[in-house]
């Protein structure tokens, strides 16, 4: 062993480049994991938990319409494209730092444009609707943030709706009884529903509340619509 | 040697550069420009890779301070000085007349940034002292070389 080595000056440790692979192999984990989650969640994949569940893809997927009565209530924390709702009471809405009182319109129409947040209905109540969004236009008069980027949208308390329509919402489950009519791929199935259970999975798609109507047009996960044909044709006979 | 210690004056004190850390710097730049972009463009962000990033920028920072604040080198009147460790210490004193040749050794990317490490050889053949990683080495060698004359005359 050289002197230098005895001193331990010389000679570079190993132990070094380790450190650094690690540090290195971190960071590429870290980024591969914020671009999975971001862009993975768009083609189905949905968060921790949609990791778990698997998303929607296009060969397990089929095409459904259905006209329903409304679920006692609905809740969604998923990304939301647009939404859009009318609405003709009074209503103070928050829209990033600006409070826009409603009640100067005789209807408002509302748009929201990329929400991601939380909505929850309750009847023909809207109960919560609370999120980030890029863009608000309320009859067509765009909002904008101060910043230029996201903005905070809240309405400070539940409020009944006349019209509302979410655009391109996933919806990992739904369950609920109703009666109603059920299209499953361009109409090679139709199903009528008489205060039975509907329940689906990994929807993704259009949903409209009008006139105590519920509608639903988008893509849904084949697996589940066997159990449901099912138990339809076998209450029917 | 001990009267030699006591009158010994401090003439330079040098860390390693930070300059060194910047591929580390870089890599905290990047996640935090994923997630501005991330937030920007409304994209799906997780938020416990989130905390993850935010515990690898702040080990990031905090780790290269500590590593920086815990190693530096000295030239004294007398000695050129080593101390390193963060719970032990590691203290190398080099009387500098006994040193022979200063070699500098720099790579591409540090002459681009004007750091590098300097070998300094001492007459015991093989004993290597590597001051690593400091800011303008040639004004470290240029001090160093001119207390070597200086003790020499």
């Amino acid at each position: 062993m050289s002197r230098a080595q005895l001193e331990g000056y010389s000679e570079k440790p190993p132990k070094k480049h380790r450190i650094a692979i690690f540090i290195l192999i971190i960071f590429l984990i870290l980024v591969s994991l914020f671009l999975y989650f971001a862009f993975f969640k768009e083609n189905g994949f949905r968060g921790i938990t949609g990791f778990f569940i698997g998303g929607l893809n296009d060969e397990n997927a089929v095409f459904i319409k259905a006209e329903l009565n409304p679920p006692d209530d609905f809740k969604t924390s998923e990304k939301i494209k647009r939404i859009e709702l009318d609405i003709d009471s009074s209503k103070d809405f928050l829209v990033g730092k600006q409070k826009i009182d409603l009640s100067k319109f005789n209807s408002a129409n509302i748009i929201i444009d990329n929400f991601n947040g939380e909505l929850s209905l309750e009847e023909d109540s809207i109960k919560s609707l609370k999120g980030k969004a890029s863009n608000v236009f309320i009859n067509n008069i765009p909002i904008s943030s101060q910043s230029g980027g996201n903005m905070k949208v809240s309405f400070d308390n539940s409020f009944r709706y006349k019209f509302l329509k979410l655009e391109k919402v996933f919806i990992p489950s739904l369950v609920f009884k109703t009666s109603g009519k059920l299209t499953i791929g361009n109409n090679k199935a139709i199903i009528n529903l008489e205060d039975e259970n509907f329940e689906i999975e990994k929807f993704e798609g259009d949903i409209t509340f009008e006139k105590n109507k519920f509608l639903m047009n988008g893509l849904v996960d084949k697996s589940k619509l066997p159990e449901l044909l099912d138990i339809t044709d076998s209450e029917k006979s | 040697m001990k009267k030699r210690i006591q009158d010994d004056k401090n003439i330079l004190k040098i860390r390693g550069s930070r300059k060194h850390y910047l591929p580390i710097y870089v890599m905290i730049l990047i996640l935090i420009l994923i997630i501005i972009f991330l937030r920007f463009y409304n994209l799906n962000i997780n938020y416990l890779v989130v905390i993850f990033a935010f515990i690898f920028m702040i080990v990031g920072i905090k780790g290269t301070e500590i590593h920086r604040f815990f190693s530096y080198y000295q030239i004294t009147t007398h000695y050129l000085v080593h101390s390193r460790g963060i719970l032990n210490n590691d203290v190398k004193r080099i009387f500098i007349p006994t040193i022979s040749d200063i070699v500098l050794k720099q790579t591409f990317w540090q002459r681009l940034l004007n750091y590098g490490n300097v070998m300094v050889h001492r007459y015991t053949p093989g004993a290597i002292i590597e001051v690593k990683n400091i800011n303008n080495p040639e004004k470290f060698i240029d001090i160093l070389e001119d207390r070597l004359n200086k003790i020499g005359d």
